[in-house]
């Protein structure tokens, strides 16, 4: 797996300063990892953004820290916008190169199951990435699935089913779904149902004994 | 419609809707969803009517997820009546949605599918929405 190269420098503004960054194209970030003391840092926003979306949380990076040192890294969270989409804080997590360690791997779906080419069902996908343990040096790009072999409503693939490199371990649910053929349903349409009135509604208990409640829940 | 079956409490205060939503805002299930840009109080029936849009739009193939819940009362008074008197009965349901909500999500169709059915539903809602999608 080719390495990719991302450029950073030392950060000295902390908390609500790092607004200021933002607006001037630097991203904040911090570096942390086994044996390895948190470092705070910043990196311009246009480089960063564009080895983000092609490394992933699943590509070694090379971090160059204020062209002096070098580090192997991952990136272990992404903080973006809610609306806009854009990167507001990274983490950052410096390998050893002989420790394993834990990251999310997509999974690629391939094929047509011949049930959904028909018509008569349709494929819904469980997981789009599963969590996996392995060697920095051992590390994928992505996990192939082939939903071809699909061919009755309701078989499903499961994470016990997918093939994966030796020295790979999966660390997700084995009976976790991953691709499942549902039965086709038509919205049947329905006559106007008068609905249940809003007052209807039941309420649970009296508001003054959930008030005399409250208080002991605080103090545990 | 979607209402609660049960409720702690009958009635709520209005409280505000500030900021954007923290929560709710990735695609979890299907492969492309609408997501809100404005905030707003999405009512049972607006909800249901989106639903509608979707459905009928995608007939068979396709599934729908429904990412909100109409979980607060609002009341209203009834017509003709003075004030005073306490706070009138709850009238119907909404959801609050902040920016950023995913607010459906559809799987198992195909991209140009999905963005028409998603139009057609944003149309019925009173936000501003957007097409995303997991790509």
């Amino acid at each position: 797996m080719e390495k990719m190269e991302l450029v950073a420098q030392k950060r000295e503004r902390r908390g609500k300063g790092v607004q200021e960054l933002r607006n001037q194209g630097m991203i904040p970030a911090i570096l942390y990892g086994h044996r390895q003391e948190p470092i705070a840092l910043q990196i311009e926003e246009r480089s960063l953004s564009k080895v983000v979306s092609e490394a992933g949380t699943h590509h070694l990076i090379n971090l160059m820290i204020d062209g002096q040192e070098t580090k192997n890294v991952l990136v272990k969270e992404i903080q973006r916008h809610p609306v806009k989409g854009n990167i507001l804080h990274l983490d950052l997590y410096a390998v050893i190169m002989s420790e394993k360690i834990h990251t999310k791997i997509p999974l690629i779906f391939t094929g047509t199951p011949p049930v959904v080419a028909r018509k008569e069902g349709i494929l819904v996908h469980g997981l789009s990435e599963i969590e996996i343990e392995c060697l920095p040096g051992d590390l994928i790009e992505s996990i192939s699935v082939d939903v071809s072999g699909l061919t009755e409503i309701n078989q499903t693939i499961n994470v016990v089913d997918l093939s994966v490199d030796r020295g790979i371990e999966v660390l997700t649910g084995k009976e976790d779904m991953v691709a499942k053929i549902l039965p086709v349903v038509e919205e049947v349409v329905e006559e106007a149902v008068p609905a249940a009135l809003p007052e209807e509604v039941e309420v649970i208990a009296k508001g003054k004994v959930e008030e005399e409640e409250a208080p002991s829940e605080e103090e545990t | 419609m979607l209402m609660p079956k049960r409720v702690k409490y009958r009635k709520t205060h209005r409280g505000r809707r500030k900021g954007t939503e923290s929560r709710g805002t990735e695609l979890s299930f299907g492969e492309f969803g609408l997501q809100a840009l404005e905030a707003a109080w999405i009512t049972s029936r607006q909800i249901e009517a989106a639903r509608r849009a979707i459905v009928r739009f995608i007939r068979k193939g396709g599934k729908v997820w429904i990412r909100i819940f109409p979980d607060k009362p609002v009341s209203k008074r009834p017509a003709e009546t003075r004030m005073g008197g306490g706070k009138g009965p709850v009238d119907h349901w909404v959801a609050v949605v902040k920016p950023g909500r995913i607010l459906f999500e559809i799987g198992g169709i195909g991209r140009e599918d999905a963005e028409r059915a998603m139009r057609l539903a944003g149309h019925k809602l009173p936000v501003k929405t957007q097409f995303v999608s997991k790509q």
